[in-house]
């Protein structure tokens, strides 16, 4: 090969490991800071006046005097709110424009009475003849009737009118039947006609009224739609009413500023409504609130809520460590992840109890009795296979095997999951440990045995302590791996729900474990995107816990070996 | 060795001597017709030689020939190396050295081993100098302490060492380290002393200190020592034997030897002519 060749090779080697050295830089720091960044805002975040509510009433926390003043200076802005909505529920506003409805009902019917001989004729014709002419005549006399309604629905709102429409109908039914009576009385009519009077001069206000319903049934979802989005955003108004709510979420608004903008955004400021489609079928539209409101009260409450958002919910920045030390409430919407850290280092810790002798007990064997024998060889290729299972066959192993036959609990147990965990990392401690004590070198055990030192005392003495750093290393590294595995302790150890155990329970109850309550926060929790800040503070808990026992076996290791030269 | 005798009476094995004392008291270590194999190789054949108490006796030739193999049957080292056996007989004292039932762990006691490389173990000074003696029981502090101290001025590291027997034995240069070894098998006070090419692995001035301290320990102990070093051969041993192939070519006085050889192959090496 030419020499220029080769310098050109050289230096395109280099330039690419560099390359990939940096891709694999970024790719990690790509992965790891928003993840860090967004964990942290697990328990570094801009709270509002709920959260010291809640904290105080649920978790013992102490007010401070500033959160006093906050949930002071709240209580007096929801208070004006609480009115608005108040009075626009109560409103009697419209009350005048009803009577007057009330009014042209009656009289509607006694002038109808007034034209009893009209009627009459119009009744002792054929039947079809006879319904389409009342009806002719009804919508004339009803004409006033129904510009007052009219009227009445402009200005009218909600409950009230709602109400008002409701009596309406059930009176047109009764005038009608009376009203029937009255015209037929004394003259020879049939009963069939009749009927056909009764029903048919009331078809069209009764057809107003159930047109202005339905309108008024669309205002009211939506307003009622917007009313569920503000308790949502600050909590039930009173004592009674929190009482009642079965949940923790319904009993508080929103803790978090980030999520309670959020809820002005998606379940205030828009509104779902019910529309009845062209079908008949009921359906729910999602509309701006404030295009639909427009200035009628609703849409002044809605102004209200913006206008005041901060002093209804006083954000302010916060730090909650106790994300690390509180049980989880109402499914992890509130309080910590405590348990799950809890659980997660008995699984790890129990796990290494029970791997890491059998690990270094099996790779000495290896290393120093076994040789390279056909059985040795056969012994170590299962090793390897071990190593190559997939973990999630490793969890049904753990619950066809230790749960199902040997019972080693009698369901989900810590002790159950720390054992298939165990069996998991095994192969990786034997293969580290064997190779670090095939890595001491020969000399020391010549040296040992010629000093007259027996096998043992030789691997004990001498071997094992000159192995142990690299070994050290390779269990914490295992560990590590045991304290993320999730399939393995699906079926043998983890729940999603459940408080911190006590160790006197590791051999009888399952624990919420950090790595399967983050795939169960992300993926079966029903209000997933209102717990994202705790998926990404378990996700940052773990990284955590992981990176430390990796940085701990680096850091032993040097220890160790700096120990071992310069005592 | 009336103490191995005695150790080994007391643990109840009998009738270890199948064969008659052959040797004078004299001798040491006794090997008649002695034999190694690597599976079907034959490291060293037939070698029949006596090794004389309290002399330093070395053991030259080329590489390969054998001659560490053969040092290293005298404490049973080759037993770690798989498909090593031996035929006819090495005696110590008149024990089978490879008998059966004799104890491998205590004979190495007696027959202590100083290697190419240093080895000090990874730990102190101190440790690595009690490492021997911690094996047999636990000696009061002071005695061990006395110990220590008596082999590394015996080793001639004393003076070095004295203030910090706690550092670490890593610390230390090559030729301490080689010296640090064997102070550490002197420590548990054997009667023979085996070094395989102790200073194949040292410069000069260490290698200098190395052959003063062989020369210090003559007499006391008995010492069989493996060089490539001619020069060396002739300054520190009382007697030289030759291994050509695996075959004890020639065993004398060193003198004798490097002045007179009888066999022309040891003249040849050691005029320089091969090897």
């Amino acid at each position: 090969m030419k020499d220029s060749t080769r310098k050109i090779l050289d230096s395109a080697f280099t330039a690419f490991s560099r390359v990939s050295l940096f891709i694999v830089g970024t790719a990690v720091i790509g992965f790891i800071l928003p993840i860090a960044l967004k964990g942290i805002g697990a328990f570094m975040f801009t709270a509002t006046v709920e959260h010291e509510k809640f904290l105080s009433e649920n978790l013992d926390y102490s007010l401070s005097k500033s959160d006093k003043e906050r949930i002071r200076k709240s209580d007096a802005a929801r208070q004006k709110l609480w009115e608005m909505i108040d009075s626009y529920e109560s409103s009697k506003d419209s009350s005048q424009p009803l009577e007057k409805i009330s009014d042209l009902r009656i009289s509607t019917f006694n002038k109808a009475i007034k034209d009893k001989d009209k009627l009459k004729s119009i009744l002792s014709q054929t039947p079809s003849k006879r319904a389409k002419l009342i009806k002719e005549y009804a919508e004339g006399a009803w004409r006033a009737y129904a510009d007052a309604l009219d009227d009445a629905e402009r200005g009218a709102s909600g409950f009230l009118f709602q109400k008002f429409i409701s009596e309406q109908e059930r009176k047109l039914e009764s005038d009608a039947e009376i009203f029937a009576e009255e015209i037929c009385k004394g003259a020879k009519i049939s009963r069939m006609a009749r009927n056909s009077l009764r029903r048919n001069f009331i078809t069209y206000p009764i057809s107003l009224l159930n047109a202005c319903r339905e309108r008024f049934a669309e205002k009211n979802s939506a307003y009622l739609s917007m009313k569920g989005g503000i308790i949502e955003l600050i909590g039930p108004r009173s004592l009674k009413e929190k009482e009642d709510m079965k949940l923790t979420r319904q009993k508080y608004g929103q803790t978090r500023l980030d999520i309670a903008q959020r809820v002005l955004s998606e379940d205030i400021a828009k509104i779902s409504i019910r529309k009845i489609s062209q079908g008949g079928i009921p359906i729910m539209d999602r509309v701006s609130s404030k295009e639909y409101f427009g200035n009628s009260v609703p849409g002044q409450i809605l102004e209200y809520v913006e206008k005041h958002f901060d002093e209804l919910l006083q954000p302010h920045f916060t730090i909650y460590p106790g994300f690390f030390t509180d049980n989880p409430i109402d499914a992890n919407i509130f309080g910590g992840i405590y348990p799950m850290i809890l659980g997660t280092f008995y699984l790890t810790v129990c796990a290494m109890i029970v791997a890491a002798p059998l690990g270094i007990a099996a790779a000495i064997y290896f290393s120093e009795y076994a040789g390279n024998g056909r059985i040795a060889n056969f012994l170590r290729m299962c090793v390897g296979t071990l190593a190559g299972v997939p973990s999630i066959v490793f969890g049904l192993f753990g619950l066809a095997f230790l749960i199902n036959t040997i019972k080693v609990s009698d369901g989900k147990s810590v002790f159950a999951g720390s054992l298939t965990l165990a069996l998991l990392i095994l192969p990786t401690i034997i293969r580290t440990c064997e190779e670090s004590l095939k890595a001491v070198p020969n000399s020391y055990r010549e040296g040992a045995l010629g000093l007259g030192a027996g096998k043992w005392r030789a691997i004990c003495g001498v071997i094992l302590p000159a192995a142990l750093p690299s070994m050290l290393t390779g269990i914490i590294i295992s560990m590590g791996r045991a304290a993320g595995e999730t399939a393995p302790i699906i079926f043998t150890a983890a729940t999603s729900a459940g408080l911190a155990i006590g160790l006197s329970d590791i051999f009888t109850q399952p624990t919420p474990a950090l790595p399967w309550n983050i795939y169960n926060i992300c993926s079966e929790h029903e209000m997933a995107e209102r717990v994202g800040h705790v998926q990404y503070g378990m996700a940052l808990t773990l990284i955590c816990i992981v990176l430390f026992l990796n940085l701990s076996a680096i850091f032993i290791r040097a220890k160790l070996q700096n120990a071992n030269k310069n005592k | 060795m009336t103490t191995l005798v005695q150790e080994r009476k007391n643990k109840h094995i009998q009738n270890v001597q199948n064969s008659p004392v052959m040797t004078s008291a004299d001798y040491v270590i006794t090997a008649r017709d002695f034999s190694v194999y690597y599976g079907e190789y034959k490291a060293v054949k037939d070698v029949n030689i006596a090794l004389n108490r309290g002399k330093v006796t070395s053991i030259i030739g080329p590489s390969g020939c054998g001659k560490s193999t053969f040092l290293r049957c005298i404490n049973r080292m080759n037993d770690l190396v798989p498909g090593c056996r031996t035929t006819g007989k090495l005696m110590m004292e008149g024990i089978d050295l490879y008998h059966k039932r004799l104890d491998v762990v205590e004979l190495r006691r007696k027959v202590g081993m100083v290697f190419q490389r240093p080895n000090p173990f990874p730990k102190s000074i101190y440790d690595n100098v009690a490492y021997g003696v911690r094996l047999k029981g636990r000696p009061p502090q002071t005695q061990l302490d006395g110990i220590v101290e008596t082999s590394l001025r015996r080793s001639g590291l004393w003076d070095e060492v004295k203030d910090r027997l706690k550092s670490s034995a890593l610390g230390l240069s090559g030729g301490q380290q080689q010296r640090l070894c064997i102070a550490r098998a002197l420590a548990i006070n054997p009667e023979v002393l085996l070094m395989d090419e102790p200073c194949s692995a040292l410069d000069p001035k260490s290698t200098a200190r190395i052959e003063d301290l062989i020369a210090e320990l003559s007499g006391e102990y008995t010492i069989a020592i493996v060089t490539h070093n001619m020069q060396q051969a002739a300054r520190v041993s009382d007697y030289t034997a030759f291994f050509y192939e695996g075959v004890l070519v020639e065993f004398g006085e060193t003198s004798k030897i490097f002045t007179n050889p009888k066999n022309e192959k040891t003249n040849d090496y050691i005029t320089g002519r091969f090897g």
